[in-house]
């Protein structure tokens, strides 16, 4: 009876400790995602979001990393680099491996300096600012800097001729238009463009985007170029097509969405705008990704979704590099690396983690983005 | 004996198997009504959340059709109504319910053509874009997918219905299902969660709005697909916590509603049931088994009870009852119990009876003197004293009777003695013919001995048995105990058993009574006995020579062999003593044949060296002559030793002739015919009568000493001697007078003419070197 018992006893202790062996082994790999989904901005990071979600699940489909699946940790910037900082350290302090995020240059900031204080990989699929550039730090993105966008409606702009060109954002992300600006600015001066850009406004208020609109109206103007989400984009293009008022508008690829389109209508018929995506020439893992991204979340997949994807992706293959997850490693394995396979293309990542890749400037024609060929620019 | 290795009883058979049983059975049924019960539950809970999740559902259809019936009526307030009033119809309309945050009517390109008043900067916008205006060429009702408002930042849902030649758009706010969500939720107790989320799973509303504005999808969305098209339940885990969730669709929008119930909370609510049940079953556990062992503890002991009375009764003790049993098979195992030991106690009696008492007469046997329970019949301590009884030559009544006429008359000798000795003691039987009387302490010495007295003469007295008529008597010992001292029975009949030796000895048909000079008289004989055995080996016996002197010569005739012994522990022993030793033990016949080889050969050397003619006279016991091979031995011997037969003399007694008086003649003839003189000795003393010297061949005739002794004193003795020596001369027998010791009595038997003398006058008895220095001292060789 003893002798059974003891047998007992010793076979749970045995199953016991395999289990926890296990267990040990299955341990999630915590990755943190911050982007603003809440707010004006919300569309950029709840796309993004997405993106990531995507990601995550595929490679946990795929068994993790090293039989360790990822867990990605959600946080939300609101927008507000302050907020941004806290949700920064929250996510360090839940042991994440790594950041996707921000999604927004407002929260560079704050938020750049104190993940290299920390020293924790940060991968931001959508912030460009330029003053982020050639940087040796933990920071990487994989979005060309503002600087490439502003290049591409410098030389379009040049190209259609135009000679007053105005530059209108929102209060919020106002860092990444004025950079946009900046650029421009010294840009279209040379060719003796003029340049303007009207304060920021609070697109929430009607009054505020009236006046805008009163201005941009009244203005001379041949360009103008909204640094905005789609929605706040279509608040001024229906004015603007209310008053008929006939004006080149250029969008950045932020505002690129199949939103602009449904909600713009025809108010956004003619626009110029730049992506990422070339609509024209997807590759199949672009369609098998966009096709999952509409059968889970209902929608076409925007930039920002597709560049979290990316991030995500990068970081994944940055972990089966390394030998292991500290930061230091993880980013010898993404600089290692340099050349990256993304949806649509090949992602080049410079020793300063920054990132070139191919920009396509559409045209919305009756609904659809019609690219704007290299020829013809 | 076998260790037992054995540790297993009864009790802890019993007290495993029902603990096991117990146990088993508790856990199976606690198990199973756990279970019933718990399902029970299960399924309560999962029938009350369907019922909220109905509820809910019911609701939030209701407010969807509102919202829908609200735009049918704005297109009716359209269709009806005056141009510049719709809008303000459609305000007043909206203000109700306040469900929408915008209505907007397009016309067929997209075009806002009415819309609230407050949003009339929005008339003249396109809406040609939109999914809500674009799918409209589908359908005539067209839900959108939830979004969260720019404007309000509210979850909010655009309903686009396609009336004729307008669409009615309206921007229906969501948050009204966050109020009644939580409203549900506040009312259900805080147990329950209520979420809704759109067909891709995507949060519309939830307790946690925070999911709702960040547009996150719900965690488990497989899972509740699958659930509403299965229907059920599942379990999940949710925030640390386990719920159960059901799920239900919204028909209209494709919308789920999603109940997570804290069903653990609930459960609370019955764990006090469970623990109560538990405490039960516990309870019921524990009193069972307190039951079981009381109950097992009772057949224990009765196990136990008829363990120790078998114990005690393979010990032989049936004195312990077993006490009245509960159980009726206990109490039938015991009343069986019972007879046994009373059948075993009858045994055991009838097997003393038979171990202590004499099959043949009834009479107790010698076991009880020495094992029986004296205490049934006459304590240790009153004992008196010992009569041992015992048949003389008992074993003739056997030879010439038969052993059944024995067996009568041993029984008849018992009945005799039973019936003498009542109220004295109690008699027994301990051997073949041997009787005890074991006497009471208040009989008096005197009177015991009158006892054995009477008892010895009612023996003697002649008994018919089967018709034939017997004498038998019988020779007794007495031995008293002390009362002082504690009574060894073994030493009391030890003592009578001398006592009755002594009485055998004296010659029978009397008693004698244990006294230490008994004993001592026992004692050395035993002693004699024993060494008698070694005597020769050891070379302690010798013979001396005792002169025969021809009275008319003054030679010497011969020489009387006489045997001397001298023995290492006791000393020397005279030939009175141990010769009728050796002759009652048979040992005779040895020192006899020694004594005449030595004592011929001796005679022979001297007659050989001193050319002398000496007889020698060797004394020879009654038992030798009657053994058959006597003669042939004693022919041997003599010629063996060399000398002459004429010249050997044997002396007899008269008690030679007790017994087979025609083979004992025989006998000596047959001597006598190898010319060995035959001397009676000791004439006058014994049984013979005068025709047995007739019918005797002897020779010589030898007056014993005590005639001699009172020849001179008395004057009939000494006419006795002169009458001995008459008829013997008549009878042509040579006369040799014994115990010669002064010259008187050898001139009054010389004058009396007697043959020969023997005596210390002339001679005592001489060793072989010592006799040579007589003869030749005295001139005889």
């Amino acid at each position: 009876m003893r002798k059974i018992i003891f047998s007992v006893i010793g076979l749970l202790l045995l199953c016991g400790t395999i289990y926890a062996t296990t267990l040990d082994n299955n341990e999630p790999i915590k990755v943190g995602f911050v982007g603003c989904l809440t707010g004006t901005n919300s569309e950029l990071g709840v796309n993004g979001m997405y993106g990531a979600m995507l990601a995550v699940a595929e490679i946990n489909e795929k068994g993790g990393v090293r039989n360790q699946p990822i867990e990605l940790i959600i946080k939300d910037d609101q927008g507000n680099p302050q907020i941004g900082l806290q949700e920064d350290e929250a996510l360090i302090n839940e042991e994440c491996v790594a950041i996707i995020g921000h999604m927004t240059s407002d929260m560079a900031e704050k938020s750049i300096p104190f993940i290299n204080q920390q020293k924790i990989l940060m991968i931001s699929p959508t912030i460009a600012l330029d003053t982020l550039s050639n940087q040796d730090d933990y920071f990487f993105r994989l979005i060309p800097s503002t600087s490439e966008q502003a290049k591409l409606f410098s030389s379009e702009i040049i190209k259609l001729g135009l000679n007053d060109v105005l530059v209108i954002c929102p209060i919020q992300n106002e860092i990444f238009a004025k950079s946009i600006y900046n650029y421009l600015s010294s840009t279209l001066t040379k060719e003796k463009i003029s340049t303007k850009m009207l304060e920021p406004i609070d697109f929430t208020k009607q009054s505020e985007v009236d006046a805008l609109v009163s201005a941009i109206i009244g203005s001379d103007a041949e360009a103008l170029i909204i640094i905005a989400s789609a929605d706040a984009v279509v608040q001024i293009s229906q004015l603007l097509n209310a008053q008929e008022k006939q004006i080149f508008v250029f969008l950045p690829a932020w505002s690129m969405t199949n939103d602009l389109i449904k909600r713009g209508g025809s108010s956004v018929n003619q626009f110029y705008g730049i992506s990422y995506i070339d609509y024209q020439n997807t590759t199949r893992a672009y369609e098998d990704f966009k096709n999952k991204y509409i059968q889970s979340y209902g929608e076409e997949p925007t930039f920002a979704a597709v560049m979290s994807y990316e991030s995500v992706m990068l970081l994944y293959q940055a972990m089966i590099e390394s030998d292991d997850l500290t930061s230091d490693h993880l980013k010898q394995a993404i600089l290692e690396q340099e050349v990256y396979s993304g949806l649509q293309g090949e992602i080049h990542i410079n020793k300063f983690g920054d990132t070139v890749r191919e920009e396509y400037i559409y045209q919305i024609i009756d609904g659809n983005f019609v690219k704007v060929n290299d020829d013809e620019r | 004996m076998m260790k037992d290795k054995s540790k297993r009883t009864i009790l802890k058979s019993l007290y495993i198997t029902n603990f096991m049983t117990i146990l088993i059975s508790t856990i199976v049924v606690a198990t199973l009504i756990y279970f019933s019960l718990h399902n029970l539950f299960m399924d309560d809970i999962s029938e009350k959340d369907k019922i909220i999740m109905e509820s809910v559902s019911r609701n939030i259809e209701y407010f969807l059709t509102d919202a829908v019936d609200v735009l049918e009526y704005i297109d009716l307030i359209a269709t009806n109504g005056e141009t510049q009033n719709i809008s303000a119809e459609m305000e007043k309309q909206n203000s109700i319910d306040q469900y929408f945050e915008n209505i907007e009517i397009l016309d067929l390109n997209g075009t806002v053509i009415q819309t609230l008043p407050g949003n009339a900067k929005e008339l003249g916008h396109t809406r040609n874009g939109e999914e809500y205006f674009l799918q409209l060429k589908n359908k005539e009702i067209f839900w959108s997918k939830p979004f969260i408002s720019s404007k309000s930042g509210n979850t909010t849902v655009v309903i686009s219905v396609l009336k004729g030649q307008r669409i009615i758009v309206g921007f229906l706010n969501l948050s009204y299902l966050n109020e009644f969500t939580s409203k549900s939720a506040t009312e259900l107790g805080s147990n329950f969660l209520v979420s809704i989320i759109d067909s891709y799973g995507i949060y519309i509303s939830n307790n946690d709005m925070m999911l709702v504005e960040q547009r996150r999808p719900i965690d488990n969305f497989d899972q509740i697909k699958s659930l509403v098209s299965y229907g059920g339940h599942n379990i999940i885990q949710r925030d640390d916590k386990e719920y159960l969730l059901l799920a239900k669709s919204i028909s209209q929008t494709n919308w789920y509603i999603v109940v997570y119930d804290d069903y653990l909370t609930t459960f609370k609510s019955y764990h006090s049931m469970i623990y109560m049940f538990i405490a039960l079953i516990i309870f019921s556990l524990l009193a069972y088994l307190a039951i079981s062992y009381l109950r097992t503890s009772k057949i224990s002991k009765n196990i136990r009870d008829f363990t120790y009375q078998t114990q005690k009764i393979s010990e032989g003790n049936y004195a312990i009852m077993l006490p009245k049993q509960k159980y009726a098979e206990f109490q039938k195992l015991a009343s069986y119990f019972d007879v046994m030991i009373n059948a075993l106690r009858q045994r055991d009696r009838e097997l003393l009876n038979i171990a202590y008492h004499d099959s043949l007469t009834g009479l107790l046997n010698r076991a009880y003197l020495y094992n029986g329970n004296w205490t049934e019949e006459i304590s240790l301590k009153k004992i008196g004293g010992l009569i041992y009884f015992d048949l003389d030559n008992f074993k003739d009544i056997n030879d010439n009777y038969g052993h059944l006429f024995g067996d009568k008359l041993l029984v008849y000798v018992a009945d005799l003695i039973s019936e003498k000795q009542f109220l004295s003691g109690i008699t027994a039987r301990i051997g073949g013919d041997e009787f005890v009387i074991i006497l009471s302490s208040e009989i008096s010495h005197d009177d015991s001995e009158d006892l054995t007295r009477t008892i010895l003469d009612v023996i003697q007295k002649p008994v018919e048995l089967d018709g034939k008529l017997v004498h038998i008597t019988a020779s007794a010992g007495i031995a008293y105990s002390n009362i002082e001292e504690d009574v060894d029975i073994s030493t009391l009949l030890k003592y009578a058993d001398i006592a009755l030796y002594e009485a055998k000895k004296m010659g029978k048909n009397i008693f004698k009574i244990f006294s230490e000079n008994i004993n001592n008289k026992v004692t050395r004989r035993l002693m004699i006995e024993t060494q008698l055995r070694y005597a020769l080996r050891k070379n302690e016996m010798h013979l001396v020579f005792q002169p025969q002197y021809t009275t008319s010569t003054n030679s010497i005739r011969g020489f009387e062999a006489l045997l001397r012994w001298e023995n290492d522990t006791i000393g020397t022993i005279s030939p009175v003593e141990f010769i009728p030793i050796a002759e009652e033990t048979g040992m005779i016949v040895e020192i006899s044949r020694w004594v005449i080889k030595n004592a011929c050969e001796t005679i022979r050397q001297i007659n050989e060296t001193y050319q002398t003619r000496f007889n020698v006279s060797i004394n020879v016991s009654p038992c030798e002559i009657r053994q058959t091979e006597f003669k042939e031995q004693l022919f041997e011997i003599v010629s063996g030793s060399g000398l002459e037969y004429q010249l050997v003399e044997i002396e007899i007694t008269e008690n030679v002739l007790l017994d087979n008086t025609a083979e004992v003649i025989a006998t000596l003839e047959a001597i006598r015919e190898k010319k060995i003189k035959i001397s009676l000795d000791d004439f006058g003393t014994g049984y013979s009568s005068l025709s047995y010297l007739h019918k005797l061949p002897i020779t010589t005739l030898k007056i014993d000493r005590s005639f001699v002794e009172n020849m001179l004193t008395d004057r009939v003795g000494k006419r006795m001697v002169d009458s001995i020596i008459i008829m013997g001369h008549y009878l042509d027998l040579e006369i040799i007078a014994e115990g010669v010791e002064n010259r008187l009595q050898v001139e009054v038997l010389s004058n009396l003419s007697c043959d020969c003398i023997q005596g210390y006058y002339y001679c005592k008895p001489l060793a072989q070197d010592a006799l040579m220095d007589y003869l030749i001292s005295n001139h005889y060789l």
